[in-house]
């Protein structure tokens, strides 16, 4: 058999990327063409109009602030009027402009440059470099995203690598990749957690592990915690004094804070190491009208740092917590703590993570080099049918519909294994409706404008007839390459619409909600169960009967204080009842039906006292 | 499934596909398994552990997964693969939740519960002259602090039931005059410590009572949370506290905790699951919620409540 291609493994990260491959069944690093296995992921654009990447354009990202990309992985795949971006824009040097689909943009010199292209940027290096030191073209690779990265963002990056000349077989979760890593050739056997705290994320996930197959059981994290936001708090700190000392803000000096941002990651990493640095940074600022510049002088303790950044450390267990718990895993059956990136080597990390699972992390892996090691060993588990590794990989996020009242009914649930597909029976939410809009959601919360928009149709033609009556089945598939497609199906007449969910709405939630708004009348409507149905008469009828009383109570009570606040509420309760009986929900239905209930009991014991006395 | 049965009017057998007819056979004859039992669809024979039942998952995945064929043309077998592949997972997961709950119970020669060392005091009977022989050596000046710090590890044993500080206080004497044997006089020590935590979490759990009679739930709370951490195996005290936590609306997170070491300890307690499913679904974890809800009506099928929540969780 003729050699074939080579397929690397790339770990994209928010501050540095690496590329690996593996040769004669071994993963390794390949180092870049200055010979270092981390290439800084920043993209930048000289006054003379080159464009530098990786250590270059890290290099000379101080005097050239405004034009040097960084973290271009926070804003990836996002909506330029998203909240996370709206935060990132407050400090971040570079300008972000808003693209034409409301997609964000940076520009560079007169180019408003999409963050796909600066990715590609990133990723076209390290290809570059994969090809130096193989001597052979490369095209193709495993690409490594957060966990918590939603349809969206996986479908930008993958993007990122088509412009980049690079065929991304699979993108693949980080944590996954690291504990691919971790347990290859190893004999390990039982189940393994990965806590991956890089530059700009926190991951973690729960993985079954024997005889050469990875069984992802959980997994989760934060897309915004993560390396910066412990420099953040540095910067923070900084800022604030130099303000007190100097009345000088230095969040509107580009330069200084570019300076300020390097100086805070370099003290951050000596602090792992050491327990107390120092931040000189000389002309740091320099008044208007030729007064003389002003240095920045100041030293930090580890222990200021630990205090400054506590929170962020209590969230990164929290999160962990959270990851365990829902996929019912008790810390006692884990065999095995990987920790992985760059911010797991702060002592306070490690302390915490120690102390939340009673033990020691496993060492020996590389935490900046393992997530790339892990996505060679799937690149190569693809392409080589005697591979000994198989990944079971999972859904990171549930994936549901938008059903009437705005709500979301999930389809499938996060962490399921995929392939995976799901069939369920939905109704018409309104009497004569004849087209429904299959409106796809991704994410984990009940309100449907609080989640993803993946894509939407349209199902028409349905036969004219009262609500519900129309039955629609709604199929939700996600295939072995992680890719989603949807069909809706009128089962009455075979009708089928269906789409593959491929670009990203990405909408902010008040523009979804909008939509939904202007949706209500074509939506779907989840099956009514009986006991729905039931309740909802309940209330109907303990409504009407409270209704029935209110005269006599009026007559006989009207006149007091007691009685007129009484009224009041009662019919406050009708009223809200009555609208609460359009719902489904079953507990809200139930809740409205006792508090009827009361009103009536009070009543009638009103009715019957006073009208004996009478 | 759509498509599949419509696109097989050929003998799937001579579809010009990148497989081996082996594997083909292979696959068609899991696939014609899918109906059936969990047990026959992993290929195993009901009653297996949750060992095999991962193994014979992990085995099947090696053979069924898509990922397997990467690249290839598959033809309709794709289909086949994906669909095997599912029914493969949802049998692994329905019969590991099923094996975790109720394990089956250990085959006699296979136990491997650790039998405690005995806690001391033992009644075999004594040779006269042993005894003689032990209390003539103990005069001895180098033995006379081994033969006290002896005589006060056996009052502690004594004391140990009625009065565990006192206990506690016998042996730490002990340990400063360095007994003979360390080993006995640690297990006491750490069950000493038990008992005297387990007399600290009754007055603990007496004084959330008594809060939680006047309904103050902080104090409640908080008493009851503090007699749980005292004796982890009260299961009353770890309930208590995650139902006062959640009154005093404490973070989820922290009720959780409880209600999940009450469920833990108590896997029958019907309030139990069904406070930790509402805090589960509080928290927005359903999937976790869900089990508990569904563990609870298989407790009480008939439960109201649990019914209830169960519909917010869908």
């Amino acid at each position: 058999m003729a050699e074939q291609e080579p397929v690397i493994g790339i770990d994209l990260g928010t501050t540095n990327s690496v590329v690996a491959i593996v040769q004669s069944g071994q993963p390794h690093v390949i180092p870049n063409r200055t010979g270092q296995n981390l290439t800084p992921s920043i993209v930048a654009v000289t006054s003379a109009g080159k464009r530098l990447v990786g250590q270059l354009a890290k290099r000379q990202a101080i005097t050239n602030p405004e034009h040097t990309v960084y973290a271009a992985k926070r804003l990836i795949g996002r909506k330029f009027g998203s909240d996370q971006v709206r935060r990132a824009r407050e400090s971040l040097p570079y300008q972000i402009v808003c693209g034409e689909h409301d997609d964000v943009r940076v520009q560079m010199g007169d180019k408003a440059v999409s963050l796909q292209e600066i990715s590609a940027a990133v990723l076209r290096e390290l290809k570059l470099d994969a090809e130096a030191a193989l001597g052979r073209t490369v095209s193709k690779a495993v690409v490594t995203v957060p966990a918590y990265f939603n349809d969206g963002q996986r479908q930008a990056t993958k993007d990122a690598g088509r412009i980049a000349g690079l065929d991304v077989l699979r993108i693949l979760n980080e944590p996954t990749a690291a504990a691919l890593a971790y347990g290859f050739g190893k004999q390990v056997t039982g189940k393994i957690a990965v806590f991956d705290l890089g530059g700009g994320t926190l991951d973690v996930s729960v993985l079954e592990v024997a005889k050469g197959v990875f069984d992802v059981v959980a997994t989760g994290g934060d897309t915004y915690l993560g390396g910066e936001d412990f420099d953040n708090r540095i910067i923070e700190m900084l800022v604030m004094n130099f303000a007190k000392e100097h009345g000088v803000d230095l969040r509107k000096e580009r330069m200084a804070l570019q300076r300020l941002k390097d100086a805070a990651e370099r003290a951050k990493i000596e602090l792992s190491e050491l327990t107390e640095t120092n931040i000189n940074l000389p002309f740091l600022y320099t008044p208007p009208g030729g007064t003389s510049a002003i240095h920045l002088q100041a030293s930090l303790t580890r222990a200021r740092f630990e205090e400054l950044t506590q929170d962020l450390v209590e969230r990164t267990v929290e999160i962990v917590d959270k990851v365990l718990t829902e996929a019912d895993v008790h810390p006692d059956e884990l065999r095995e703590i990987v920790l992985v990136g760059g911010m797991t080597r702060m002592p306070a990390v490690q302390r915490a993570v120690r102390r939340h699972f009673q033990r020691d992390p496993s060492k020996g892996v590389h935490p900046e080099e393992v997530v790339a090691l892990g996505a060679a060993l799937q690149a190569d588990a693809l392409m080589q049918p005697s591979s000994q590794v198989l990944l079971l990989d999972v859904t990171p996020q549930s994936l549901g519909v938008a059903i009437a009242g705005g709500y979301n009914r999930v389809l499938i649930t996060k962490n399921t294994t995929v392939p995976t597909s799901v069939t369920e029976l939905f109704h018409t939410s309104r009497d004569g409706q004849t087209t429904v809009k299959i409106m796809v959601l991704q994410g984990e919360s009940e309100l449907a404008h609080q989640n993803e928009l993946l894509g939407e149709f349209i199902l028409s033609g349905l036969r004219l007839a009262p609500r519900g009556e129309v039955e629609i089945e709604v199929n939700f598939e996600i295939n072995s390459e992680g890719i989603v497609s949807v069909s809706a199906r009128d089962k009455e007449t075979g009708l089928e619409q269906s789409i593959t969910v491929t670009a990203s709405g990405g909408l902010t939630p008040d523009e979804l909600k909008n939509i939904l708004e202007a949706q209500a009348d074509s939506l779907l409507e989840a099956r009514i169960s009986s006991e729905v149905q039931q309740k909802r008469n309940a209330l109907t009828s303990a409504a009407a009967e409270v209704s029935a009383l209110i005269p006599r109570v009026r007559q006989l009570t009207g006149s007091s204080e007691f009685g007129r606040e009484a009224l009041r509420r009662a019919e406050e309760v009708i009223t809200s009842a009555r609208a609460a009986a359009e719902s489904d929900d079953l507990a809200g239905l139930a809740d409205w039906v006792d508090q009827l209930e009361r009103t009536r009991v009070l009543f009638v014991g009103v009715l019957e006292r006073l009208g004996a006395r009478q | 499934m759509p498509s599949g049965t419509d696109r097989t009017q050929q003998d799937p057998l001579t579809e010009a596909v990148d497989l081996e007819p082996d594997r083909k056979r292979e696959i068609l004859a899991r696939e014609a398994l899918l109906g059936r039992d969990d047990w026959t669809v992993l290929g195993l024979k009901p009653g297996a552990n949750a060992e095999a039942v991962k193994l014979a998952y992990f085995e099947a995945s090696r053979v069924f997964h898509p990922d397997r064929y990467y690249g290839k043309n598959l033809g309709s077998f794709r289909a086949r693969l994906e669909r095997i592949f599912q029914r493969l997972s949802e049998a692994h997961e329905t019969l590991t939740e099923a094996l975790r709950r109720a394990p089956p119970p250990p085959a006699a020669g296979s136990t491997h519960a650790v039998t405690r060392p005995g806690q001391t005091g033992s009644t075999a009977p004594v040779d006269p002259r042993a005894e003689e022989r032990r209390a003539r050596l103990a005069r001895h000046p180098y033995l006379a602090r081994n033969a006290r710090a002896s005589a006060l590890v056996e009052e502690a044993q004594r004391q140990m039931k009625s009065a565990p500080q006192k206990a506690l206080h016998l042996l730490g004497q002990a340990k400063t005059l360095g007994g003979h044997s360390p080993k006995d006089r640690a297990a006491m020590e750490a069950e000493a410590k038990q008992q005297v935590a387990k007399g600290r979490a009754d007055d603990e759990m007496k004084a959330g009572n008594d809060a939680a009679e006047v309904g103050d739930s902080e104090t409640a709370a908080r008493a009851y949370a503090r007699a749980s951490e005292l004796d982890p195996q009260r299961a009353d005290a770890a309930y208590e506290a995650a139902r006062w936590l959640l009154r005093a609306s404490h973070p989820l997170a922290e009720a959780r905790k409880f209600a999940q070491q009450a469920v833990t300890l108590r896997v029958d307690h019907l309030q139990s699951q069904l406070l930790l499913a509402e805090i589960c679904l509080r928290m927005g974890m359903g999937s976790v919620a869900r089990r508990h809800l569904e563990a609870a009506l298989k407790l009480d099928p008939k439960n109201a409540k649990a019914k209830t929540l169960l519909r917010q969780v869908r």
